[in-house]
């Protein structure tokens, strides 16, 4: 590959990871945060529908990052691939499944709206629980996040530890990685074993996870990759 | 070059800064458990017999006051016996920060009222409560209250103020307030009339103003107490400093005094008690943590109606020395009542917060808080004196009268009453 190309990939992964660092908020914040009302399905509902644009945005903003999701996958499957092909595969693999979580995760939402949708089939039911099967899967969505945590964890912890072994990256951005996927899965496996300490886990996964995404993403920017560095494993690869 | 790349570092920051305000603003916005629940709390060593849920169910509807400035308005009422399904009623606890209908929740709770069950007339007509919230505080917030009174055999009704939670906005909800609550009665008076949609459900010749914070003073207002500009501006001037907790009121107040008497129609500023802003018809009234000062003395002495206050001693929102203590020193009520809740703040009066945002945590100002007290204890105690003051006063229930007698000895609480 040459090498205008590979700092090129390098670079477009850096913006694709700033894409969904930047929006990555967005569908709790515009679809969620201002609307759902914990435990209160009837004025959720009642918000919902006076701002169904609003909600409708939230599920754009959804869909956008898994999206992007997609094709950030196979470009760090392109720049690891000559530090282990198989481990950056599967890197590569936990970051498609989580976008395919991701993506299945927008049903929630569609089924939500069709709830309030006001469908003449949906006549036989009163108000109240069409509005309680809306808060079911309000709360679900927020749910299948703890089942894509699980997916991302492990895609950071393969990222982490390939990045660390790279030598085209530096090492701490390996370690914070790796630092950053324990956040995501003490979240998930903890809120299984430990549904107690969601809100600290909450809490852990901001303080663990961010810097290292963020370290990642502004590196990839500024610097994309060492390039020379990146040939040499690249042709080490292909001799092995 | 050189510039071309300070730019595109200025736009990266730019969209990293954006991306790490989401994130924190979605932090800050999540849903966490608030380990507070609606149920009664025992006090220890002292029986808060009127705590306990009364023995009607309750059914809660809301409806709109039709007019220039539409008032929404939530009603709790008995509901029949046989009502049934689940009582799915949730309330949020919230404030109007950003527009007059528009509330940003900061907590929500669980309550048991049946949403849009059919009226129990059987043994009505029952008596009015008009409930005033805090000022830009959500209806729903004092839901835990309605309930319990209409469950006692009440029908409460509780305006949405139309305002937001601008402080320059609280000379125009001065006046406003208590054209709310004539409003709220001049309604009542139509629908209870024959064929009326709340006949037979409310005497509304029989009526209590309840409220909390500005709605304490609207209470007080509604009850016959009457607006002192000149004795609030002597008060102001009197103050140690502008650390002084009054100062917030002075500085809302006194620079409006000139459009407050516009808007109440007057064509000038009076000297002393303005005119009386209240109906006749109300029989009793509740403050909770209201504000007094801006009536003086004087403007107190106009309420006759048997009063109770109770306050937070520690309260720095409305201070205790400047509501709940000058409305009991100076109403010329007959029978009064003070309950004050030692070292508490300004919202015990306020929803539970079973379920709360992260924000509301990380704000100070003590929504789902307080410096001394559990809050479901305070709110406990809060049902049972108000619950007893009405019953006593509305219904002329010996018992309940009995439980407002001077020398209660409730823990953590200085009472004060006369006339019972």
């Amino acid at each position: 590959m040459e090498k205008k190309s590979i700092k090129s990939t390098a670079r477009t992964a850096g913006i694709l990871y700033l894409v969904i660092f930047v929006i990555a908020p967005f569908p709790f914040l515009l679809g969620r945060a201002s609307l759902v009302v914990a435990g209160d399905a009837a004025t959720t509902a009642r918000n919902i529908l006076a701002s169904e644009s609003v909600f409708r945005l939230g599920m754009v903003a959804e869909s956008v990052v898994f999206l992007v999701e997609l094709v950030l996958a196979a470009l760090l499957y392109v720049l690891l691939k000559p530090v282990n092909r198989p481990l950056s595969l599967a890197a590569a693999f936990a970051r498609v499944g989580e976008a395919v979580v991701q993506a299945v995760n927008l049903l929630t939402s569609i089924l939500v709206l069709l709830l309030l949708g006001g469908a003449s089939y949906l006549a036989v039911l009163e108000p109240e629980p069409l509005n309680a099967l809306a808060m079911l899967f309000l709360d679900a969505n927020a749910f299948v996040i703890m089942v894509w945590g699980l997916l991302f964890g492990f895609h950071l912890l393969l990222l982490g530890y390939l990045v660390y072994k790279s030598s085209f990256w530096p090492r701490f951005l390996g370690i914070l990685l790796l630092v950053a996927s324990v956040g995501y899965l003490a979240q998930s496996f903890g809120h299984m074993l430990v549904p107690q300490f969601d809100d600290v886990l909450s809490v852990a996964v901001i303080v663990l996870a961010v810097p290292g995404e963020l370290a990642f993403t502004i590196w990839l920017l500024w610097k994309g990759v060492n390039v020379e560095r990146w040939q040499q494993r690249a042709v080490e690869a292909a001799r092995s | 070059m050189a510039v071309r790349r300070l730019a595109l570092g200025i736009f990266l920051a730019g969209v990293i800064l954006l991306g790490v305000l989401a994130r924190l603003g979605s932090f800050a916005f999540s849903w966490v458990r608030g380990g507070e629940s609606a149920a009664a709390v025992a006090a220890p060593g002292f029986e808060a017999r009127f705590g306990a849920r009364g023995s009607h169910k309750v059914g809660t509807q809301n409806l709109v006051i039709a007019g220039e400035r539409p008032l929404e308005i939530t009603l709790w009422y008995p509901a029949p016996g046989q009502a049934s399904g689940n009582p799915a009623t949730a309330y949020p606890y919230g404030m109007k920060m950003f527009g007059e209908r528009s509330l940003m929740v900061l907590a929500a709770y669980q309550g048991q009222a049946f949403p849009g069950a059919p009226f129990d007339r059987s043994q009505g007509p029952y008596p009015l409560v008009v409930l005033s919230p805090g000022f830009a505080i959500g209806s729903k917030a004092y839901s835990w209250l309605a309930e319990h009174l209409a469950s006692y055999g009440f029908v409460v009704i509780s305006p949405e103020h139309v305002e937001r939670l601008d402080p320059s906005s609280l000379w125009e909800a001065t006046v406003a307030r208590p054209r709310d609550i004539l409003n709220v009665l001049s309604f009542v008076d139509q629908q209870v009339g024959p064929g009326g949609a709340l006949a037979g459900l409310i005497d509304s010749e029989t009526l209590a103003v309840v409220g909390h914070s500005y709605g304490g003073y609207t209470a007080l207002a509604a009850a016959g107490a009457r607006l002192d500009t000149s004795r609030l501006e002597a008060v102001c001037r009197s103050l140690p400093g502008p650390e002084d907790p009054l100062t917030f009121l002075c500085e809302a107040l006194l620079p409006h005094a000139a459009d407050m008497a516009e808007s109440a129609g007057l064509d000038f500023v009076p000297k002393g008690p303005w005119p009386a802003w209240g109906d006749a018809r109300v029989d009793a009234v509740v403050s909770m943590a209201g504000d007094a000062a801006m009536f003086g003395e004087a403007g107190l002495a106009g309420i006759t109606a048997p009063v109770m206050v109770m306050g937070g001693t520690a309260d720095q929102d409305s201070p205790y020395r400047w509501g709940t203590s000058l409305a009991y020193a100076h109403a010329s009520s007959t029978r009064k009542v003070e309950v004050g809740f030692q070292g508490a703040g300004h919202f015990i009066f306020t929803g539970p917060c079973e379920a709360l945002r992260r924000l509301t945590r990380m704000v100070p100002g003590g929504f789902c808080s307080d410096p001394a007290w559990n809050r479901e204890a305070a709110r406990t105690l809060a049902r049972h004196f108000a619950a007893a003051f009405l019953l006593a006063e509305l219904k002329h229930d010996p018992v309940a009268s009995g439980a407002l007698a001077p020398g209660q000895q409730a823990p953590g609480v200085i009472y004060r009453a006369q006339g019972y």
